[in-house]
């Protein structure tokens, strides 16, 4: 990936939103970033201007949530929106540690891969090409690989 | 509160029609809809007009036509629920006192969008390619794993939802389609496939509202609106997407605004963009129990005759959808089987209906809007 990135240099990446995701952690899985609010402890991702359950900004703060979840739904777009190289992958993943239930592209897989419950990791990649030839890229999820 | 009767409904045949001048084909259902009423359209107070990408003043352009735009026009955008949303606002008019009669148009030319509903890039889950379609076909998947619903009790939606649409002059397709036919057509997104998707239709639907002196002037069987409801997703951090908090909260609602329980519908237009909807909506409408919309439909319950007749129009996926026309056109087909009109696709003794639109992606949200109105004769 990285190999392929040096020799396509000239072709640009920008981040489908700046404030989606932060460096790797050492284990190689990116932080997901999202907002939390301290009065109800709700976590919303993407970051929210207010708490959506408590409708209050008092005390809400942006936080770094692990990029692991487990899979609820899933399933294979055959052929999407241009700028999306079909066919894709979409899941709904439940973020750990009581992080909200949200959609993401997934990557290395199939069909016959998933399914609803396994165990899912972040990782970063291109969601979306734009007709000029820049990568917007974001969070994908991928299924967890066994670390020891 | 002024009761609100429904006096006067037209609609054009859906369809594929890029090169007809959706202005004007909409003019004239609008006339159709009060030549067959036969108001005097000068007392008509308050016109809304349910499109979601006509451009301005789109309800302007088609009554400056007919000589009926001095008054006050208001143009509806709410997705899918864009033409019940129109029919709610012109309800309220008429309810609240501000006219006696009120007209509401609904028109689309989806033939002209690309990608039928492309989801906003700025929209989190647009920007990840959530399509409208994978939304439905995750839901489907949930549904199958929790409830042991199978592939072809969800092909049953559209072959009889194809069926009815047969008996309608109205509808896009007169085809009809075997449960085979529908699961050895191509997969559009897992396990959804293309004949369980609405068409991409054009076409125009229009219905005149009003209160009591002026339904008993023009109409000799005029049909009550006795339940109109609005609402909009609310924020669920974890959704149980088997089922849909939307729907099931708006017709909770309605039932408890008209004063009826679901046992009491007799014919439903409900929003069928795509078979699994429609079986799901079974569920959330209260027809069945949580799980049990796959029986619902292998054992005919929905089927005109049945214990409710659930799209006897042919519904989104026979008859179009094109979307601002929807809701407004669910309304009229009401209008008509509730006063025995409705040709070889009538629903025996329909004495009340109800007409259900659900729709617009938001990330976060069940759906962006959902309408309902139960009518009675």
């Amino acid at each position: 990936m990285e190999k392929q990135d040096e020799e396509h240099d000239q072709i640009q990446e920008v981040p489908l939103r700046e404030d989606l995701w932060a460096e790797a952690e050492p284990d190689g899985i990116p932080e997901l970033i999202a907002s939390q609010c301290g009065l109800c402890g709700g976590i919303f991702f993407p970051t929210s201007k207010v708490c959506l359950k408590c409708v209050s900004d008092e005390d809400l703060k942006t936080v770094r949530i692990k990029g692991t979840g487990t899979l609820y739904a899933y399933t294979q777009v055959k052929r999407g929106l241009p700028g999306y190289t079909s066919p894709y992958y979409l899941g709904s993943i439940d973020l750990d540690n009581n992080g909200p239930r949200a959609v993401f592209q997934l990557e290395g897989c199939s069909l016959d891969d998933l399914h609803s419950g396994m165990r899912m990791e972040a990782c970063i990649g291109t969601v979306r090409t734009e007709e000029n030839g820049t990568r917007r890229t974001g969070p994908l999820f991928r299924p967890a690989k066994q670390r020891s | 509160m002024e009761k609100v009767y429904v006096i006067g409904a037209a609609m054009s045949s859906f369809g594929y029609y890029p090169d007809r001048n959706l202005v004007e084909s909409t003019r004239d259902t609008a006339w159709d809809a009060i030549k067959s009423s036969g108001i005097d359209p000068r007392e008509i107070g308050f016109i809304t007009a349910s499109h979601m990408g006509r451009g301005g003043t789109f309800g302007q352009r088609v009554f400056a036509q007919l000589g009926l735009s001095g008054g006050t026009i208001i143009n509806c955008e709410n997705a899918c629920a864009s033409g019940g949303t129109a029919v709610y606002l012109a309800r309220m008019a008429i309810a609240s006192g501000v006219c006696d009669m009120a007209m509401v148009i609904g028109a689309e030319k989806m033939t002209s969008i690309q990608g039928f509903i492309p989801p906003d890039p700025a929209d989190y889950n647009g920007a990840t390619g959530m399509v409208i379609p994978a939304g439905f076909a995750m839901i489907a998947r949930t549904h199958m794993e929790k409830y042991g619903t199978t592939k072809e009790q969800i092909a049953m939606v559209s072959v009889k939802n194809h069926r009815n649409g047969c008996l309608n002059p109205r509808s896009q397709f007169k085809m009809p389609l075997t449960v085979e036919q529908v699961l050895e057509s191509k997969i559009i997104c897992d396990p959804m496939h293309v004949y369980e998707c609405c068409p991409t239709s054009d076409g125009s639907a229009a219905v005149i509202l009003a209160n009591e002196k002026a339904a008993k002037k023009y109409c000799g069987k005029p049909v009550e609106i006795i339940a109109s409801v609005v609402l909009s997703g609310a924020y669920t951090d974890r959704p149980d997407r088997t089922m849909s908090e939307l729907s099931t909260r708006v017709a909770n609602a309605a039932y408890k605004e008209a004063g009826v329980g679901p046992e009491d519908i007799d014919i439903c237009e409900l929003h069928d963009p795509f078979a699994i909807t429609e079986l799901w909506h079974y569920e959330n409408l209260g027809f069945c129990k949580r799980g049990e919309g796959g029986r619902f439909i292998e054992e005919g319950k929905s089927e005109i005759g049945g214990q409710v007749a659930v799209n006897p129009s042919g519904g989104l996926l026979s008859k179009g959808h094109p979307l601002g026309a929807t809701g407004v056109a669910q309304v009229a087909e009401n209008f008509w089987q509730l006063r025995g009109e409705a040709g070889e696709r009538q629903v025996p003794n329909a004495k009340i209906g109800m007409a259900h639109t659900m729709g617009g992606p938001v990330t976060g949200l069940d759906a962006g809007a959902c309408s309902m109105q139960i009518l009675k004769v």
